[in-house]
């Protein structure tokens, strides 16, 4: 059952924009609001404008990698009303693109504080944010390969080199960590 | 050579002391000299590239800014930030929830309890439970702490940014007193891990009130 917080949020967006909010995420107490990608955008208008949400503030923005689901990636927004003194929390299913980088639409068009958070996301689980006005790496360096926090991306166990030597190869050649 | 870069040719300087370029050919070559460069020109005057950090000591270490200057105006800033960012969340994944307690200190090493209870109360979250009242007082308490313990340090090193040595000296001292504190309930001033999911890592001492 949801908080009724969220079911008020819910209503609003469902008699503006029917079909919009698909679902309703219990898994945590505060719960989350599951929202179509394709959508993502006109809801998140929706929360900023419509006079009686005023989700005005950009809280942060997320992603959570799955590896084995279907889609595989969540991406989660945490939205803040000063008017209501709320928050709300919308999580989007993100499925892998055979050929590209996931993608969701980027919602900087709406909050421009997302741009630092969507370049992050992009950054460190490689989801591409349609319309992002500067979508480059935030944290890793420019010639980074790779998304680090997606599961299946292994951390140690690769060779470092040395100024000093040829090349420095790790004890083990079987990463620490590695998935089974 | 000791002071500028491998790649520099010739005295290393391609500005003269007032800051105005003197010969900017070399600094056509890609990559040749990450300073100041020539990249433009503005009705107002010649638009400069200065690569600003992560040396700067006002940075000091943690951000590279890529200004871009018309004289002394800053017209663009590209902020770099992830010079520390350390990868604690890749490495959340192959250790036991309880194992993780010691790199939320790293986090913030001037905020090493907060970041404890941080994660600690996401953890308890997850399992449902509820830890004992004592520890609950204790952890409040040292919490409050560790915030003072940190707000000193900013306002001493803010102090110094512009000058006030003393200050600094009076802060560093109050947050000696602290960190005594923190060390006769952990055994450590900083690092202190006290904090575990389901409570504390010790029994606080005895007589702690009284030496508090």
């Amino acid at each position: 059952m949801a908080p009724t917080e969220l079911e008020e949020v819910r209503g609003v967006i469902a008699a503006r924009l029917p079909g919009a909010v698909v679902g309703f995420d219990g898994t945590t107490p505060e719960g989350a609001l599951l929202v179509q990608r394709e959508r993502l955008i006109e809801v998140c208008r929706l929360l900023r404008d419509d006079g009686a949400l005023q989700f005005k503030l950009a809280l942060f923005c997320t992603a959570v990698d799955w590896l084995d689901r279907e889609p595989r990636f969540d991406l989660v927004y945490q939205l803040r009303s000063l008017e209501r003194g709320t928050t709300v929390r919308l999580k989007v299913g993100v499925p892998e693109t055979p050929g590209e980088m996931p993608w969701i639409p980027s919602t900087t068009g709406v909050w421009q504080a997302m741009g630092w958070l969507e370049r992050e996301v992009y950054d460190l689980f490689g989801i591409d944010f349609r319309g992002h006005p500067d979508q480059r790496r935030l944290m890793m360096p420019v010639d980074w390969e790779g998304h680090p926090l997606r599961k299946d991306y292994i951390s140690f166990g690769e060779a470092v080199k040395f100024s000093d030597r040829e090349s420095f190869a790790p004890d083990s050649a079987v990463p620490r960590g590695a998935p089974d | 050579m000791i002071r500028t870069p491998g790649t520099s040719q010739g005295a290393g300087a391609e500005v003269n002391r007032e800051g105005i370029p003197v010969d900017i050919s070399g600094a056509a070559e890609p990559g040749y000299l990450e300073g100041l460069t020539y990249v433009g020109e503005t009705p107002e005057g010649p638009l400069m590239e200065l690569n600003m950090g992560p040396q700067h000591p006002s940075t000091h270490g943690v951000l590279r800014l890529v200004l871009r200057v018309e004289g002394e105006v800053v017209r663009h800033s590209d902020p770099d930030v992830g010079y520390l960012h350390t990868g604690f969340e890749k490495d959340f994944e192959r250790v036991t929830y309880h194992q993780g307690v010691t790199w939320t200190d790293r986090m913030d090493y001037l905020n090493p309890l907060g970041n404890n209870l941080g994660y600690c109360l996401a953890v308890e979250k997850l399992l449902g439970i509820e830890i004992p009242p004592m520890a609950q007082w204790t952890r409040v308490m040292l919490t409050e702490l560790t915030r003072l313990n940190s707000h000193l340090v900013w306002l001493g090193t803010h102090a110094i940014d512009i000058g006030a040595m003393s200050v600094f000296l009076y802060c560093f001292r109050e947050r000696e007193d602290i960190l005594r504190i923190f060390e006769m309930y952990s055994g450590q001033r900083m690092m202190t891990s006290y904090f575990r999911i389901g409570g504390l890592a010790l029994e606080p001492p005895p007589n702690s009130a009284a030496r508090f």
